[in-house]
């Protein structure tokens, strides 16, 4: 047999199962080696096998050829890949902090005060509207609770102890993270693409003293500030609710307040905020040096500057509370 | 044991990105005060290469010697803030919060202030933009940009200056100016420079010496001159320049027959007569005479201003091409009268078919 033809006398309507059996019938033809003649089908049916062998065969997407252990293989070497990075800028840091020390980097106090400004005053109004709201809501929530056992007294002593704990520098933090961290990265990660760093660095200015540094510094400057003052604006704002909604005075809430809170804890907030300053200045300045050469990259590195920021903002809450319960308890 | 003449040195540099080789076994030399340039298309790893000299890139194999100071291998390497080299970068990279001036006394921040200014000053000069030194970046225009990059580059004296695409952004006229310039000011500083572009006019009117980029690796190292007339391999001579080839067959010492007729001079490789070669015809080796022997068909032209380029078909059914004054207007299908004069014959042994 070398040819196969069709009788369509008796061919009246068809579907799109037609189609698919001949393409199957010629796929099998062709395997063989033996010659279809379409010209007896009807002129439709002919025309949607032409269409059908015009387009392009999908290959099904090949299963990718590493296996399971290459991948665990890669994944690893990825992670100590960024490791190393993370230790190595570590190092760079704390290098340029020794050549300051000796003088011997170019630290320009100008920059250093334009960022002190940039991450402590102008950053006031958003910190003070978050930390009163926030007052506001955990006094509110603690309120409903406290009324059932008619303690709503102590909704003071909630907010006071919550606000220098853990909210206000948390809060000062993520707040720091989004604005102050996210611009690190966006100016550094610009200040890359227009290959300005690299400028810098063949005029032989070591970019972590110049641009990292800078930043860094003005942001541990500034936090502990920035959280001493959400303290007390969080404060403020569960007073407001103390006073309009429990109906509590205004020196009877701030004395229950007084009472509560020890000095060690505000420091221990403060202490918090200190390091979260730190963790978000070193996340958007790495991210912000690490960025691509595309200004798709600088949104890149923008968002990831934030994300790594908020996550090591928790993380280092969670050990810090840890070890200052363990200090405590000893 | 490197040469104590030469001040940039590279010896058998290797770098890949992943499985991408980038730079393959790269080796040249610059003595001081040359300006040696890359040239290649976009993509032969040309950049990098520059990269590599400037400390940007590590590298996986080989050696880079600046001023006698091993500044990479493949286990080391030096920091560029700690290489003295000066860049221009392809988008002049100026910091734009800074004035002209200022941009210039960036490097030479910690010198006393008199020096500073007095070496401003004096480059700004040289650079022609005594005028503009309070403005800022975004106020002066891209050919002003590129000369206070270039300014900024040369202010810390650097023993090497890397200059990578610096006139690509530019528009032809001011390119052809501006790259005459550079030569001149470099000249005259005598500073060592190594220069990257996709431009063969740009290498040829900067460059003493041109090494030819493909795909990761230097297919030739040679003086302009000898780049265009002699070229080490058929990749050279079909980027440089145009040209094309045709068939022929040797005759004799520095003679070849083609379909342009019996032409004489020397031979770009020895090669015994009788051999078969394809013989590289530049557009302006072969001229046009009205009532020459051999006659051609106008199979396509482009007019360029003071020249037209004519595509030509011989009667061999081989293609060459002619640059013409343009006064000799000739349209498509006409037959003109060609003759070749080619003083360097260069030949490539044609392949037995």
């Amino acid at each position: 047999m070398t040819r196969v033809g069709f009788n369509c006398d008796q061919l009246q309507d068809w579907d799109s199962l037609l189609p698919v059996m001949l393409q199957q019938l010629e796929a099998c033809c062709r395997s063989r080696s033996i010659a279809l003649d379409p010209g007896q089908l009807p002129h439709g049916v002919q025309q949607l096998l032409r269409l059908a062998q015009s387009t392009p065969v999908h290959l099904p997407p090949q299963p990718s050829a590493i296996s399971p252990v290459g991948r665990l293989g890669r994944f690893t070497l990825e992670t100590v890949a960024r490791g190393r990075e993370l230790a190595t800028f570590s190092g760079e840091i704390i290098l340029e902090c020794g050549a300051l020390s000796r003088g011997q980097t170019t630290f320009r106090l100008r920059d250093f005060w334009s960022f002190v400004q940039a991450a402590g005053a102008e950053a006031l109004p958003i910190v003070s509207l978050i930390s009163i709201l926030v007052g506001v809501i955990l006094a509110f929530v603690g309120a409903v609770q406290l009324q059932m056992f008619g303690a709503q007294v102590y909704v003071a002593n909630l907010v006071g102890l919550a606000m220098v704990l853990e909210m206000g520098a948390m809060m000062s933090g993520v707040i720091m993270a989004g604005r102050t961290g996210a611009s690190y990265a966006a100016q550094l990660g610009t200040m890359q693409v227009n290959e300005e760093i690299d400028a810098l660095r063949t005029l032989g200015i070591s970019p972590i003293g110049f641009l990292v540094l800078p930043r860094m510094f003005a942001l541990i400057l500034m936090m502990p500030l920035l959280c001493i003052y959400a303290d007390l604006l969080g404060i403020i704002g569960g007073s407001l609710v103390g006073v309009f909604m429990l109906d509590l005075s205004v020196s009877e809430y701030f004395s229950y307040t007084r009472r509560a809170i020890h000095l060690n804890q505000c420091l221990e907030g403060i202490i918090k905020s200190t390091v979260y300053g730190l963790l978000v200045g070193f996340a958007g300045c790495f991210r912000g040096l690490q960025c691509g050469r595309s200004s798709a990259a600088v949104g890149e590195a923008t968002t990831s500057a934030v994300v790594t920021a908020i996550v090591l903002i928790i993380i280092s809450d969670a050990l810090m509370t840890f070890i200052f319960n363990l200090l405590k308890m000893g | 044991m490197s040469d104590q003449k030469s001040l940039l040195q590279l010896e058998g540099v290797c770098k890949s990105f992943g499985p991408n080789l980038v730079a393959a076994e790269v080796s040249f030399s610059l003595e001081k005060g040359e300006i040696g340039c890359l040239l290649g298309p976009s993509g032969c790893g040309k950049t990098t290469l520059l990269r590599v000299v400037a400390g940007f890139e590590s590298i996986d194999q080989g050696r880079v010697i600046i001023d006698g100071t091993t500044v990479s291998t493949a286990t080391s390497h030096l920091a560029p803030e700690k290489r003295t080299i000066g860049m221009v970068f392809q988008d002049y990279a100026l910091f734009p919060h800074l004035s002209v001036a200022d941009n210039v006394a960036f490097g030479i921040r910690n010198r006393p202030g008199r020096q500073r200014r007095r070496k401003v000053a004096e480059l700004l000069e040289l650079v022609g933009l005594a005028g503009q030194s309070g403005r800022y970046p975004h106020e002066i225009s891209g050919g002003q940009q590129q000369r206070v990059a270039l300014a900024r580059a040369l202010a810390p004296e650097p023993e090497l200056l890397l200059l990578d695409e610096p006139f690509s952004n530019l528009d032809a006229l001011l390119r052809e100016r501006l790259t005459v310039e550079v030569r001149d000011i470099l000249k005259s500083l005598q500073t060592t420079a190594l220069l990257v572009t996709h431009n063969q006019h740009e290498a040829f009117s900067v460059a003493d010496s041109i090494g030819v980029m493909f795909a990761g690796a230097i297919q030739q190292w040679d003086r302009a001159h000898d780049i265009y007339h002699r070229p080490a391999s058929l990749a050279v001579a079909t980027f440089v320049g145009d040209g094309t080839l045709i068939s022929g067959t040797v005759e004799g010492p520095g003679t070849v027959r083609c379909g342009l007729g019996v032409l004489r001079g020397d031979l770009s490789l020895p090669c015994s007569s009788g051999s078969g070669v394809d013989l590289l015809l530049r557009p302006e080796d072969v001229l046009h005479v009205e009532d020459a022997e051999i006659q051609a068909r106008v199979v396509h032209k482009s007019f360029r201003g003071p020249t037209i380029l004519y595509q030509l078909e011989l009667t061999s059914g081989e293609q060459c091409q002619a640059l013409v004054s343009s006064h000799h207007n000739h349209g498509i299908g006409q037959w003109i009268g060609i003759v070749a004069e080619v003083d360097n014959l260069v030949i490539f042994p044609q392949e037995p078919a």
